[in-house]
């Protein structure tokens, strides 16, 4: 090698340089790294698609046929959109007979379609639009009471079901249903206090494409308090949701969608503990590693002492809030409403449930439960969210069903502005607007949610929102509750 | 008392000269004053144009000169002495540059007396310098090979003055008992020069008589015909063709072999010398020493035509043996002379020697120095020399571990050539070990290694004017295809040989690129042991393990194009780099390098934007390690040779940059950073399923060894090379990251250049070592040092266990296994197969839908290679993209409607490079989260279960690509749209699949005819004769609404554009080679050269 015909070599500098650079890189991948990837972020159970979408379904499970009686429905199609959407309702029995009609929705209108003739004792729905933005809900009554809840725009592995009760004459349903075109085989698990019970009847179920079945779970896991179910499946994907009947004096029904995913944080955005009444938080988990969950409760004048609990693999923790001295019973008045958030850490998360019970003597449903609301739920794409409302004016679930609180809790640590909107077709009518400050809830009800009547409410947000209306008139606050649903694209009404 | 004093038989010296120098009197003279009284003295002038009579008769007025007519060769010339001269007992044979000492003759014939031989070979001296050794008798092998008994240059320090029996007596000056010569009939007239002594020397032992060599006898020797002083007379040489030495030493060493041997004999070695020629043309052609392919190959030709003179020479010889062949052998050497001197080169002094190719590339034109060829042997001639493997040898030439004074010597490591064999033989035994896998079979579907077309298809593809990637496309396809077609046209059709070579020779290819590298840098043991790190480093196994061809081709060609950089940017110490010819101009080296380029991008895209980032590297570390003799030189070089590489696969670089913004997906897909290495597995390599160790790591802070130790040029490179090191890193991890926009290239050849900087900082830590840190005295820097050595041979041992599974973690099978049931080229609709995954797992080129999700589409069959390299641009396919992004986004049911337009039949999705295996998350490249959530929600896509490894789906709403039905033709819109579920009923399938030459066949009913081939406008559909009126459907397709019934064929018809403008391109690189091989020296007679024989 040839003497070198420069001058001397910086070696110090390139050390520093070499060093700095590798050092530098290491701590900015490590810093960037930490951001989980688009696609793994968890997809709510029920999400609507965007306005201009191709096209979009939603199936409804967990209804019963008129011959059935236990929970008849209907099926609720709500339009966020700006241009009216044309679709099919398929109506699948559980005896494989199938009914489809045409469905029409008009720019954000609400229209109630009665669940297609069909033989069988249970059905449920496949609703197939040809564009986005249509949320859909099920709507069930029947000798129990009646009920709303959001059916689910997609399918599944795995569904969770944290509330549930077998006891006395109290019974679960668990509704599956196979929209898709590949057949499903599927798993069915229950958790109650004192163990996991995997009933061999409901173990390798078999849907074909399209198939619906209804399993009868208080036949098996009979006399439980509490009834927490993993649906899982070996091969494919399904919809499932629950039927909960409870009969007797405290008589009640309610259908709740399936949760897709445990979550780390969920909320509950408005509680409010009645004299005689009870209300209780479930919360199951369903995972493979110890839970360790917090529950935050927060007055309107601040917050409350959290409850802390280790929650086992396969099991779930039953809080009767209404049992806690903490909690101010607040009676109907709006003074000691709450609301709730549940923080799980150590695991995959947990999923939540609430099951309230109204005094005896109360309106029918006497009794109710429903999911909180979860991560993924609150955080909408578009931060816009539909509550659509217990049937329309013409075909109402129940006579002078309508909302009559919706309460918004903000779960992050940032302030959030709000506005809540009317949908009517034509357009949207600002009801309330303000600003949330972080772990703070709001309450809107009274002359403002009445003149709203049964058209759906629009909510908009600066960020993530947890979303639920009380619907009236029953027993207590929270017997029948309608989440929002986020909307993935930004609505065109 | 002595003999000659009572009787000396008479000796008639025969001189044959032709047109003789000035050194011709020096030979008389020596003749003139020899003190031997009966010597005579026969001069034979032969051809040339002088009468050297006049000169002969100055100095020799007793001699005779006889001018024989016309121009005869040495041995038909001496052979008329037999006819001019009687009564002389001896002959002397003598050439005219020979000088014998004053008694030269009284020794040889004493020798004669004394020893009972027929023939007497004299020891032969350099004529300018007598200490030096020419020659004391030589042997030969079996096969005719000719070896001296001593090595070239040895001093004459009396270590070989010993009579004794020789094979070969040299032809230069021999005694030849008269009778003798004869019987024997003289010289083998057919032999013009270069193996009559041989002959004549084996026939004389034939016939009983001993050859001896006698060493008081010396004679000095100009050799001016062996070293090519003086030419051959053209006339006595036959052929066209110039012939050298070499040639006729070869053919007439077989002559000798056909004529001496009997029966039996030459039925038993003719074999061996054929298998043995064999091999020596193949090495031969291998080091592009075309010259002694020429010799070896010419030589049994030569004798084939002249068989018939050997056998009539054979009989007589057959009449006057006396001696069998096994008595005559006991002097010859066993095995292969060439053999042995071939490798005993080969591990002394390198490949470069041992194939004696220095001399043989020249040319005559261009004179070059002597290779710098160490001796081989420890005599004691060699005891003042320099070599460093003296004194570990004995006067036989084995290593004894001592020196001459007996005392043990310690030796560093690596310092020989046979060490440096050795290492090199344990470095490629690893690499065969970890490859052994892979060297027979078939390679798994797996990355970028789908089988190649065959060796037409291959060419076919290179010239089309459409390519079925997509739907369809008139882009060019990439040269590679030239390349793959020549390779498999070379090796007459065998692919699947052709595959194995164009991919694993990427490993040693890298490895030679990189000592070439290292050559101007560092000293043969650092580069030894820095090409050892190359190979040992886990990059090429990770690109090999994850079947990606395009990081081996980056692995064999960035070293090279780093060198060629660093050479042709003329900065130090590559500026003392020296060749010949117009390569070694600043326009030829421009041009080697992009052609190396435009090679490598041709399998590789990201090579060419990896030259530019190796030049800002340097420049980046010349800037910081204070250097100023680079300056933007290297750039301006760089930048030309990437034009001139474009220029070079110019059609191919243009249909890519008519892409638009989808020009730079050709240099690799984005891969989901959720699966992207981190920064530490980028540092040390750890992208593929192998060698993933922390333990590698030691080899990485190895190579920081000359920052610390390293002084001037050392710590310049040091310098750059870790600025390289550092960029390539940077890079990788922020294109793996999705840092770099939509420039995404893969990882493994992102991290070429910081392999080559590591491998490079081991070999300058150890040049460094060498001269900046051994001779001072002992110091932390020494410490250092052997910590880094240590850590070097540890940081390899992942490598080292990686080879033991024999395939470097490569699966044994790809998604082939799964998808059996998806080849159907025969089939009789066409269909087309959407593939998704991460590009790392797609088993074909595609485009990207988002980070993490790639796209293709293939025919009814698994795909080939060529689809690997896709178009950049997707053309109609993109609407793939927009539907499955509809499906992702949850804004579609009905995805196989929408993909119905195209022919898709089944949705593939690949779950990883080896699904079933066990490789850590970042290697495995799984598809993304949401994908089977959203392909399950899916309407019109049923799964199909049972596969391993790979997602099925069925298009329950699937269009054939070529259909027909009954009702209403398709909407005509012009912009390219989805369809709606009425478009997608009703077809059913009516023609073939499109096939290279016949196009689409099949018998059509009359009613519209859909066809999902792109561009439409280049597709005609005949039916009957006449073509059918297109209207366009979906935008891009092709329907013919009024199609009559009839036999119908479609097919792709415009102007050969494309063709064409590739055969320019082909013409461009033929003149290219040329230039660079020197075609002008073609045609130039060669004169005749001394050559290895």
């Amino acid at each position: 090698m040839s003497p070198a015909a420069h001058s001397e070599p910086r070696r110090w500098v390139v050390l520093v340089v070499v060093l700095v650079v590798i050092v530098g890189v290491a701590v900015l991948s490590r810093s960037t790294a930490s951001a989980p990837p688009a696609a793994s972020l968890p997809v709510p159970g029920a999400i609507v698609s965007e306005p201009q979408a191709e096209s979009s379904a939603w199936y409804c499970a967990g209804q019963s046929t008129a011959s059935g009686q236990l929970a008849v429905g209907s099926v609720e199609l709500t339009n966020t959109g700006s241009r009216a959407v044309a679709g099919s309702i398929t109506s699948t029995s559980d005896t494989g007979a199938s009914v489809a009609a045409p469905v029409s929705v008009p720019a954000g209108g609400q229209l109630v379609a009665a669940t297609p003739a069909s033989a069988g004792s249970w059905v449920s729905q496949s609703v197939v639009l040809s564009g986005g933005g249509v949320a859909v809900s099920q709507l069930i009554h029947g000798p129990s009471g009646w009920a709303q809840s959001p059916c689910q725009s997609g399918t599944s592995q795995q569904w969770y079901f944290p509330s549930g009760t077998t006891a006395g004459s109290n019974n679960v349903y668990t509704a599956l249903f196979n929209p898709t075109s590949t057949p499903d085989v599927v798993d069915l698990t229950f958790v109650t206090p004192s163990e996991v019970v995997h009933p061999i009847s409901f173990q390798g179920i078999v849907l074909q494409p399209g198939q619906t079945q209804v399993e009868n779970v208080g036949s098996y896991v009979q006399n439980q308090q509490a009834v927490a179910t993993t649906v899982t499946t070996r091969t494919g994907r399904v919809v499932a949701s629950e039927t909960q009947v409870f009969s007797g004096t405290g008589a009640g029904l309610a259908i709740v969608p399936g949760s897709p995913h445990p979550e780390s944080r969920w909320s509950i955005p408005q509680s409010r503990e009645v004299s005689m009444g009870s209300t209780s938080l479930d919360i199951f988990n369903p995972g493979s590693t110890t839970e360790a969950v917090t529950v935050s409760t927060r007055l309107a004048s601040g917050p409350l002492p959290a409850f802390h609990a280790q929650v086992l693999p396969e099991s779930t923790w039953t809080l009767a809030t209404s049992a806690q001295t903490r909690i101010p019973k607040g009676g109907a008045s709006t003074a000691g409403s709450y609301s709730t958030i549940v923080q799980a850490s150590g695991g995959d998360g947990v999923v939540v449930g609430r099951s309230v019970v109204a005094p005896s003597g109360s309106p029918t449903p006497l009794a109710g439960l429903s999911n909180a609301v979860d991560t993924s739920s609150a955080t909408s794409p578009s931060h816009q969210w539909v509550v659509p409302s217990p049937g329309s004016a013409s075909a109402p679930v129940q006579a002078g069903a309508a909302p009559s609180e919706i309460a918004l809790s903000n779960p992050t640590g940032t302030t959030e502005t709000y506005s809540v909107s009317v949908m009517t077709p034509k357009g949207n009518r600002l009801l309330t607007k303000g600003r949330l400050p972080p772990s703070t809830f709001i309450s809107l009800s009274g002359p403002a949610l009445t003149a709203a009547g049964l058209n759906p409410l629009l909510v908009s947000s600066s960020g993530s929102v947890a979303i639920g209306a009380n619907v009236g008139p029953t027993g207590a606050y929270g017997v029948v509750t309608m989440p929002g649903i986020p909307l993935s694209g930004a609505s065109g009404g | 008392m002595p003999l000659m004093d009572v009787q000396a038989p008479a000796v008639v010296a025969v001189v044959v000269t032709t047109d003789p120098g000035p050194w011709f009197e020096e030979t008389l003279t020596s003749l003139a004053r020899q003190d031997y009284e009966e010597l005579s003295v026969l001069v034979l002038a032969t051809g040339g144009g002088e009468d050297p009579s006049e000169r002969v008769g100055r100095i020799l007025p007793n001699a005779f000169v006889r001018q024989l007519p016309g121009d005869l060769g040495y041995g038909a010339a001496a052979n008329t002495a037999l006819d001019m001269v009687e009564g002389a007992a001896f002959f002397l044979l003598c050439h005219h540059d020979c000088a014998l000492d004053d008694d030269v003759v009284h020794n040889m014939v004493e020798e004669s007396f004394r020893s009972n031989a027929g023939v007497v070979s004299p020891k032969f001296v350099n004529w300018d310098d007598p200490s030096i050794l020419l020659h004391v008798g030589m042997s030969c092998d079996k096969t005719g090979a000719v070896v001296d008994r001593i090595q070239d240059g040895e001093v004459d320090h009396g270590q070989h003055d010993a009579v004794r029996d020789v094979f070969v007596a040299p032809g230069a000056c021999m005694l030849i008992r008269a009778d003798l010569w004869r019987e024997l009939g003289g010289f083998d007239a057919g032999i013009v020069a270069m193996g009559e002594d041989l002959d004549l020397s084996w026939r004389s032992q034939v016939a009983g008589s001993r050859v001896v060599v006698a060493p008081d006898a010396r004679v000095r020797h100009r050799e001016v015909v062996a070293s090519g002083s003086e030419p051959l007379a053209a006339s006595v040489v036959e052929g066209d063709h110039p012939v050298t030495l070499q040639a006729l030493q070869r053919r007439h060493e077989l002559r000798a072999v056909l004529k001496c041997y009997g029966r039996f004999h030459l039925f038993r070695v003719l074999p061996q010398a054929g298998l043995l020629a064999f091999c020596e043309v193949v090495v031969a052609l291998l080091a592009r020493d075309g010259r002694r392919a020429r010799a070896v190959a010419g030589a049994w030709t030569w004798n084939a035509k002249h068989w018939g003179e050997v056998r009539a020479l054979r009989a007589e010889l057959k009449a006057r043996r006396l001696f069998p062949d096994s008595e005559v052998r006991r002097l010859q050497l066993r095995g292969s002379a060439r053999l042995s001197r071939y490798f005993s080169r080969l591990s002394h002094q390198g490949l470069a020697a041992a194939n004696a190719v220095v001399s043989s590339r020249q040319g005559a034109s261009a004179p070059q120095p002597e290779p710098e060829v160490a001796v081989l042997t420890g005599s004691v001639g060699l005891a003042f020399s320099e070599d460093a493997d003296f004194d570990d040898l004995d006067d036989l030439g084995h290593r004894s571990g001592r020196d001459r004074f007996g005392r043990k010597v310690r030796r560093d490591p690596l310092t020989s050539g046979r060490s440096h064999t050795v290492a090199i033989v344990v470095a490629a035994i690893v690499v065969l070990l970890g490859t052994r896998e892979l060297l027979f079979g078939t390679l798994p579907l797996v990355g970028q290694l789908a089988p190649l077309p065959g060796w037409a298809g291959s060419w076919h593809h290179f010239f089309s004017g459409w390519q079925p990637a997509g739907v369809g496309t008139t882009a060019p396809a990439t040269p590679a295809f030239g390349l793959v077609g020549l390779v498999g046209t070379v090796l007459l059709g065998s692919m699947g040989l052709a595959q194995r070579i164009l991919i694993l020779g990427c490993i040693p290819l890298g490895a030679i690129g990189f000592s070439q590298l290292m050559r101007p840098l560092v000293s043969a043991r650092a580069r030894v042991v820095a090409t050892i790190c190359y190979l040992g480093l886990p990059l090429p196994y990770a690109a090999l393990g994850s079947g990606r061809w395009d990081g081996l081709v980056a692995y064999a060609t960035l070293p090279f194009i780093v060198a060629r950089l660093a050479r042709a940017a003329e900065v130090a110490p590559f500026d003392q780099v020296t060749g010949g010819g117009w390569r070694s101009t600043a326009l030829g080296q421009i041009a080697v390098l992009g052609a190396i380029i435009a090679v490598a991008t041709s399998f590789a895209p990201a090579v060419l934007p990896m030259t530019l980032v190796c030049a800002v590297a340097f420049v980046g570390g010349s800037i910081v390690t204070g250097s100023t003799d680079l300056g933007g030189r290297v750039l301006w070089v760089a930048a030309k040779a990437v034009g001139m590489a474009v220029l070079l696969i110019a059609p191919w670089a243009v249909g890519t940059l008519t892409a638009g913004s989808h020009a730079v997906g050709i240099f690799g897909l984005p891969i989901s950073a959720a699966n992207a290495p981190n920064w530490g597995d980028v540092i040390r390599f750890a992208v593929g399923p192998t060698a993933r160790s922390p333990i590698v790591w030691l080899l990485v802070a190895a190579s920081a060894l000359p920052l610390l130790i390293g002084r001037g040029q050392r710590l310049i490179w040091a310098g750059r090379f870790w600025a390289l090191a550092c960029l390539s890193w940077i890079l990788a991890l922020a294109s793996t990251r999705g840092w770099t926009g939509a420039f995404t290239p893969s990882e493994t050849v992102v991290l070429v250049p910081a392999a080559i900087a590591v491998a490079a900082g081991v070999g300058l830590g150890i040049a460094s070592f060498e001269t900046d840190v051994a001779r001072v005295a002992f110091s932390w820097r020494q410490v250092v040092s052997g910590v880094a050595m240590i850590a070097v041979s540890l940081g390899m041992l992942p490598v080292a266990v990686g080879a033991l599974d024999g395939r470097w973690g490569l699966p044994a099978n790809g998604v082939e296994q799964p998808l059996a049931f998806l080849n159907q080229p025969n089939a009789a609709a066409a269909y087309r197969v959407l593939w998704l995954g991460d590009p790392r797992a797609l088993p074909v080129g595609g485009w990207p839908v988002d980070a993490g999700l790639s796209y293709a589409l293939t025919g009814q069959s698994l795909p080939d290679a060529t689809l690997v390299w896709t178009p950049a641009g997707p053309g109609p396919a993109a609407t793939a993209a927009a539907g499955l992004q509809l499906a992702l986004d949850g804004n579609t049911v009905h995805l196989g409607r929408l993909l119905a337009p195209l022919g898709v039949r089944y949705v593939v999705v690949v779950d990883g490079i080896n699904p079933v295996g066990s490789e850590v998350a970042s290697v495995n490249a799984p598809p993304p989260v949401g994908l089977q959530r959203s392909l399950l929600d899916q309407d019109d896509l049923q799964a199909v279960p049972g596969q391993v490894g790979v997602q099925v789906y069925q298009n329950a709403e699937n269009l054939p690509v070529t259909a027909q039905r009954a009702r209403p033709p398709l909407p005509t819109g012009p912009i390219w749209s989805f369809p709606t579920a009425a478009d997608v009923q009703g077809w059913r399938p009516v023609l073939t699949p499109l096939a290279h030459r016949n196009g689409a066949t099949g018998t059509i009913a009359s009613g519209p005819v859909y066809a999902g081939y792109a561009p439409a406008g280049d597709f005609t559909l005949d039916v009957g004769g006449h073509a059918a009126t297109r209207r366009p459907a979906f935008g891009w397709a092709g329907q013919y609404p009024a199609a009559t019934a009839g036999p119908a064929s479609l097919s792709f018809h415009n102007f050969p554009f494309v063709p064409l403008v590739v055969l320019v391109e082909l013409a461009g690189w033929v003149v290219l080679a040329a230039a660079l091989l020197g075609w002008r020296s073609r045609g130039r007679p060669v004169q005749p050269t001394r050559e290895e024989p």
